[in-house]
């Protein structure tokens, strides 16, 4: 086979996936929702529909989640480099935030099809608190911003737990640069914390086992500027003698 | 009636958006709340004496003050018959108010680093120490 030919349906090949199960959603439409052109395309629409707002629910969802459970690290959402929190870029985030919140339930609450329509002084709020924000970083700018070490700012639990239990030890730290996690496991009557292989999150999930009974673990942060380690936490395993 | 009418469609994305916003806010404050989301020193005045900074203070309460009447004025707007197809408009005022209040924070905050600058490099933060 030519290789240009291959790279040009490697190209092109989802493209007439689409357009060919576009084709065959319109025939099962046609098939299920029988009535005439026009109502099978609404329908088909509507069903779209249906599918986009299940997809995006179920999305926002598993979002809203883990930014709950920590796997999405909020930890420096309004921190500096220097690891301070910043009140410029705390206001920037409320107004956006609320302003993106009324337009989408402006959107979704309006009968007519189409997008709100965003007045002058919506825009002036916005421009005012943008603008502030940058200001705000540019008298910052050629100011040495100390190098700070990460510090534990949340520490794990001890934790019991029966055989076959899903337990989490949670750790987060602050500090200058990108944090790395590390979870480490110091095993029964052992001294080594050894590095659990894979597990480099603020959130450390394991299923509870009598292997892992009266083990130790710590989450270890790097940064360029330095690390810190959390305290030792125990995990329990126990019967369940409920 | 069939249930996956358009406009049982629409019904169904108002209340997920609801839904959706509502838990990212509490999603948000709760992680606020346990000391997750970092906040140390938002109040701070980033000075050799530290302590906390009329000027953030200010600024805080009227980003809070403004954003919680924000939402106040799209809630009320969503009540009547037909929601509107335009955002509410701010009183003129109240931008000034804020244009100010940012003027002020901004300008404190040039001033205090001016004088750090002058008085040499930045102090390692207390609270790291």
């Amino acid at each position: 086979m030519n290789p240009k030919n291959s790279s040009f349906e490697k190209k092109f090949l989802p493209y007439f996936l689409f357009f060919g199960i576009g084709v065959a959603g319109y025939f099962a439409a046609n098939w299920i929702f029988p009535g005439g052109t026009g109502a099978t395309m609404q329908n088909l629409a509507v069903a779209v529909g249906w599918g986009g707002a299940l997809l995006v629910g179920l999305i926002g969802l598993a979002v809203v989640y883990r930014m709950f459970n920590g796997t999405i690290n909020l930890t420096q959402l309004i921190s500096e480099p220097s690891g301070e929190a910043s009140i410029s870029r705390f206001q920037l985030l409320v107004f956006t935030f609320v302003i993106a919140i009324s337009f989408i339930l402006l959107t979704v609450s309006n009968q007519r099809p189409g997008f709100p329509e965003i007045p002058a002084t919506v825009l002036a709020l916005l421009g005012i608190s943008a603008g502030s924000y940058i200001v705000s970083k540019g008298i910052q700018k050629d100011i040495t911003i100390a190098q700070i070490p990460p510090t534990i700012s949340v520490s794990p639990d001890s934790i019991t737990a029966v055989p076959g239990q899903s337990v989490t030890f949670t750790a987060s730290a602050t500090g200058t640069g990108t944090l790395t996690y590390r979870w480490q496991r110091i095993g029964r009557g052992q001294q080594v914390a050894v590095d659990i292989p894979g597990q480099q999150q603020q959130s450390l999930r394991l299923t509870a086992d009598f292997a892992y009974d009266g083990s130790e673990f710590q989450c270890k942060v790097s940064a360029d500027s330095g690390e810190a380690t959390s305290a030792p936490v125990k995990l329990h395993v126990q019967e369940d003698r409920g | 009636m069939l249930w996956w009418q358009l406009s049982n469609l629409q019904q169904f994305v108002k209340i997920e958006v609801v839904i959706l916003v509502i838990a990212l806010l509490l999603s948000v404050a709760y992680r606020l709340a346990t000391g997750s989301i970092n906040t140390k020193g938002l109040l701070k005045a980033k000075t050799e004496t530290g302590g906390i900074s009329p000027a953030r203070v200010q600024l805080l309460m009227l980003t809070g003050s403004v954003g919680l009447y924000y939402l106040l004025l799209v809630l009320q707007s969503l009540k009547t018959q037909n929601p509107p197809s335009k955002l509410p408009e701010l009183p003129p005022e109240l931008l000034f108010v804020l244009g100010g209040s940012h003027t002020l924070y901004l300008s404190s905050k040039a001033v205090s680093r001016a004088r750090n600058k002058s008085a040499g490099p930045l102090e390692k933060p207390t609270f790291f120490q």
